[in-house]
């Protein structure tokens, strides 16, 4: 799958494009873990992501709890209906903060 | 859900139980959806839906066994809207009887797993698992509309 990268002052915003399924939940549970260990504030922006199965709440799941042990901050923004669906089916909606655009996520961690 | 209700069209995929074969069984769905006029947010629930069937399959059906089994895969197009078929040639097991997982608990306390039956349970129109000679049977029903 096809990750963006960009910063926004000290935040670090991933944007993953297409499909967190089965298939690339690996790529992206690396690229998630290893941008946490890096900047300490991550914000996934939902814009281009088009589907999110379990396994990928599951990458978002780890993460946040990686992340919870060494004091990291994580956001998610820009989710799209279905995708939003899902988080709200799974009580993801309630533990993760999610915002309506990158920047105000961005801002809300720096 | 509705087996003995005729089928105005149908089509199956049969392949072995492996990840690498799920954007097959996905394409395969989402065809025969396409072709039947379902409208696309109800084709992207079912294929989520389909998805967590099928890993569930690939991931436990054949644990221990040194070459996969095969998962069968029917569509079937129907009046009221589509029904998927899953099977399965695995021990007898029922995913529709776990337990869900509590989606009200705090981050801490949550656990990866469990959200699979939950979304299919949750996305499409109806689910319904039967044994059938050797064979696990997961139905998948969306209907067109509600």
């Amino acid at each position: 799958m096809e990750i963006q990268e960009r910063q926004q002052g000290d935040v670090l915003i991933l944007e993953p494009a297409g499909r967190l399924d089965s298939l690339t939940c690996r790529a992206f549970e690396t690229r998630l873990l290893a941008a946490l260990d890096q900047s300490g504030a991550v914000v996934v922006d939902g814009a281009a992501l088009d589907y999110i199965s379990s396994a990928g709440l599951r990458v978002l799941l780890v993460a946040a709890k990686h992340n919870r042990g060494s004091g990291g901050r994580l956001a998610l923004a820009s989710l799209r209906e279905n995708v939003r669906e899902v988080f709200d089916i799974s009580g993801f909606s309630a533990i993760f903060a999610i915002y309506p655009t990158a920047a105000e996520a961005a801002a809300a961690l720096a | 859900m509705t087996p003995e209700s005729p089928a105005i069209q149908e089509a199956t995929l049969c392949l072995p139980a492996e990840l690498d074969h799920l954007p097959a069984f996905l394409a395969h769905v989402r065809r025969t959806a396409e072709a039947a006029g379902v409208a696309e947010a109800r084709i992207s629930r079912l294929e989520l839906a389909v998805e967590e069937a099928l890993v569930n399959v690939f991931s436990y059906a054949y644990v221990g066994q040194a070459q996969a089994g095969a998962v069968r895969c029917r569509v079937a197009v129907q009046p009221k809207g589509l029904l998927v078929e899953i099977a399965d040639e695995g021990p007898p097991f029922d995913p529709l009887a776990q337990s869900a997982p509590d989606t009200t608990l705090e981050l801490d306390q949550r656990t990866p797993g469990g959200l699979g039956i939950l979304l299919i349970k949750s996305l499409v129109s109806q689910v319904a698992y039967h044994r059938e000679e050797n064979r696990n049977v997961l139905q998948i029903a969306m209907y067109r509309s509600e």
